[in-house]
């Protein structure tokens, strides 16, 4: 088979991994372009999601419900970056930071070995129909339509009263409190949220995959952050829906031009090299094209 | 009506730049008093501001607003009573959000946001009323992102967001000092409108001795984090350019002018 034939089989298996990481770059995104907060907990949230999930599922709880604990157990990980820079006002990076490597030592514990397998157990695909995750294009079908899901509830959230006061956190954070607008509750809700939505791709991940594995979240933050500014690349950042589906598209694109990579020979090992390089090149363009703005901030 | 009663703030504290901001200053604004506040830099006008605001917390003494000790209430719990207008126009706008974004901040400030609908037809109705009073075609830019605005379309809106919801207390902070002279006499006199018709009570800061004169009920003069000077309306009446700068440049003379109802 030539190469581009692998590349061309593996697009729907890419698509469905990139429905699933694209939670990841939603994130990222979400903290910082609308809180101003660039939050690395995601990092942490992401795997300890799917360790979460994995260790409810085999203590014998419902998939369900162990996919909304996880969800929860998430939002509580990214509600703890916000308190330790609220509280003790340490930089919103290393708060993260903070948080994501004691991650690591709590999704250890979670599974208690370094991998466990859920091939015996039921996940929440196979209890809605265990015909979904054989084919393709129930695969596709099934995570394109959480994503819609989850894209409709961000869009109907921050559209409401309550998500413009969030936003306002981000845009102007000493205006906000004489605007009656706690900076303190919405940053608190902020990461919650995000990092809600990176335990949900970890706890759907580990489902599909069928097994739990420490190593799952790493670097999942750079390919977040890529798929992010591939997607506001492409679609820019005016109008909140496209802000949300940004780093959707962003990580479909993303994982179609890794795989098309590694089908024509890029080593494996190589892979985050090139998407540090890749990443550079999509936040100097504005700068090399001497219109600097915009994306100052993570240029900082 | 605003009470401060012996307030101090130190910034800085504990460090040779140790500086009394405010030093242990008094002031009465009874309601529906303008007060016009003026003072060399450093005097301590904006801290005095930050301080009724809540953005400056007291090391000494008390804020009270209609009757309730506000001394240690953050800002956000203070905003219902207090709305502020700042001299970076930067300031009283969310920059990347759109102007009715704004405005629903703005409608937000004495009421807890809620799970409806943040932008719709009946609000955008109102806003483009209280918009439109300003002449300056803000009333067609409603869904345009402030960063857009001009600095004074931008003073506008943030004074039209101040007095959307009508404050009991309005905090202006030289807020016509970054604006060109027409638009400066606009936002003025826009303020001025609002302030009467619907009896405001507002303290506003300013260096220009002739906007000093010209507008306000009451005129304060402050030195080294204390009042130096009060004139009550008759005074102030009385009162010229040449009288306030002679003023400035007196040794700490508190005399108390004209009797205040
Ligand atoms: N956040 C702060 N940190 C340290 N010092 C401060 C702070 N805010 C004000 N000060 C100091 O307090 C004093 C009073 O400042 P304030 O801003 O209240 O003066 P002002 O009367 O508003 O002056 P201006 O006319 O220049 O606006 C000044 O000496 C200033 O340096
Ligand atoms: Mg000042």
């Amino acid at each position: 088979m030539n190469p581009f034939d692998a590349f061309v089989n593996l697009i729907p298996i890419t698509l469905a991994t990139s429905l699933v990481y694209a939670y990841v770059a939603l994130a990222i995104l979400l903290p910082f372009r609308l809180l101003s907060f660039p939050d690395l907990t995601c990092e942490g949230a992401f795997p300890l999601g799917g360790a979460a999930c994995a260790a409810l599922i085999l203590s014998g709880m419902n998939p369900f419900a162990a996919t909304l604990l996880a969800v929860i157990i998430g939002g509580l990980a990214g509600a703890s970056t916000a308190l330790i820079h609220l509280w003790f006002r340490i930089n919103t990076l290393l708060a993260g930071l903070l948080v994501m490597t004691a991650l690591y030592s709590v999704n250890l514990r979670i599974l208690g070995s370094a991998n466990v397998t859920l091939f015996t157990v039921d996940s929440v695909f196979s209890l809605i129909d265990p015909r979904l995750l054989t084919s393709d294009v129930g695969k596709l079908a099934v995570f394109g339509g959480l994503m819609a899901l989850a894209i409709a509830g961000l869009w109907w959230f921050l559209t409401t009263e309550k998500g413009v006061a969030l936003r306002a956190v981000g845009a102007n954070p000493t205006l906000a409190p004489a605007l009656g607008i706690s900076v303190f509750t919405w940053t608190i809700v902020g990461l919650a949220l995000a990092n809600a939505l990176a335990a949900l791709a970890g706890a759907l991940l580990v489902q599909r995959q069928g097994f739990a594995d420490i190593g799952m979240g790493f670097g999942v933050l750079i390919t977040g952050l890529a798929a992010m500014v591939i997607g506001e690349t492409l679609l820019g950042r005016e109008g909140l829906l496209r802000i949300l589906i940004g780093p959707v598209v962003g990580a479909i694109v993303y994982y179609q031009v890794i795989s098309l990579g590694l089908a024509l020979g890029l080593h494996p090992s190589d892979l985050k090299l090139a998407t540090a390089v890749f990443v550079l090149i999509a936040l100097a363009i504005p700068a090399l094209r001497g219109r600097g703005g915009g994306r100052e901030s993570m240029r900082a | 009506m605003i009470l401060v009663e012996a307030a101090r703030k130190v910034f800085n504290k504990g460090t040779p730049d140790a500086r009394a901001a405010l030093d242990g200053i008094d002031l009465k604004v009874a309601p529906g008093d303008f007060v016009v506040v003026i003072g060399s830099n450093g005097a301590g006008k904006s801290t005095l501001l930050g301080a009724i605001a809540g953005a400056v917390m007291l090391d000494e003494g008390k804020v009270t607003i209609d009757g309730k000790n506000v001394t240690r209430e953050p800002t956000e719990k203070r905003a219902r009573l207090i709305a502020r207008v700042f001299q970076d126009p930067m300031a009283g706008t969310a920059a990347p959000m759109t102007v009715e974004e704004n405005l629903l901040l703005a409608d937000l400030r004495n009421r807890k946001p809620g799970f409806g609908r943040a932008l719709t037809a009946g609000r955008r109705e109102r806003w483009r009323d209280a918009l439109a009073r300003f002449g300056l075609g803000l009333e067609n830019r409603l869904s345009d992102k402030v960063e857009l605005l001009s600095g004074g379309q931008r003073q506008s809106l943030a004074l039209a967001m101040a007095v959307l919801n009508p404050p009991r207390v309005l905090l202006l902070d030289e807020h016509t000092a970054a604006l060109d002279p027409r638009t400066a006499a606009i936002v003025l006199e826009h303020t001025v409108r609002a302030i009467a018709e619907h009896n405001l009570t507002a303290l506003m800061v300013t260096h220009n001795m002739r906007q000093a004169l010209e507008v306000g009920s009451h005129l304060v003069m402050m030195e080294a984090g204390r009042v130096k000077l009060t004139l009550g309306p008759d005074a102030k009446a009385r009162s010229s350019v040449e009288d306030l700068i002679a003023r400035f440049e007196t040794a700490d003379d508190k005399i108390l002018l004209g009797a205040r109802a």
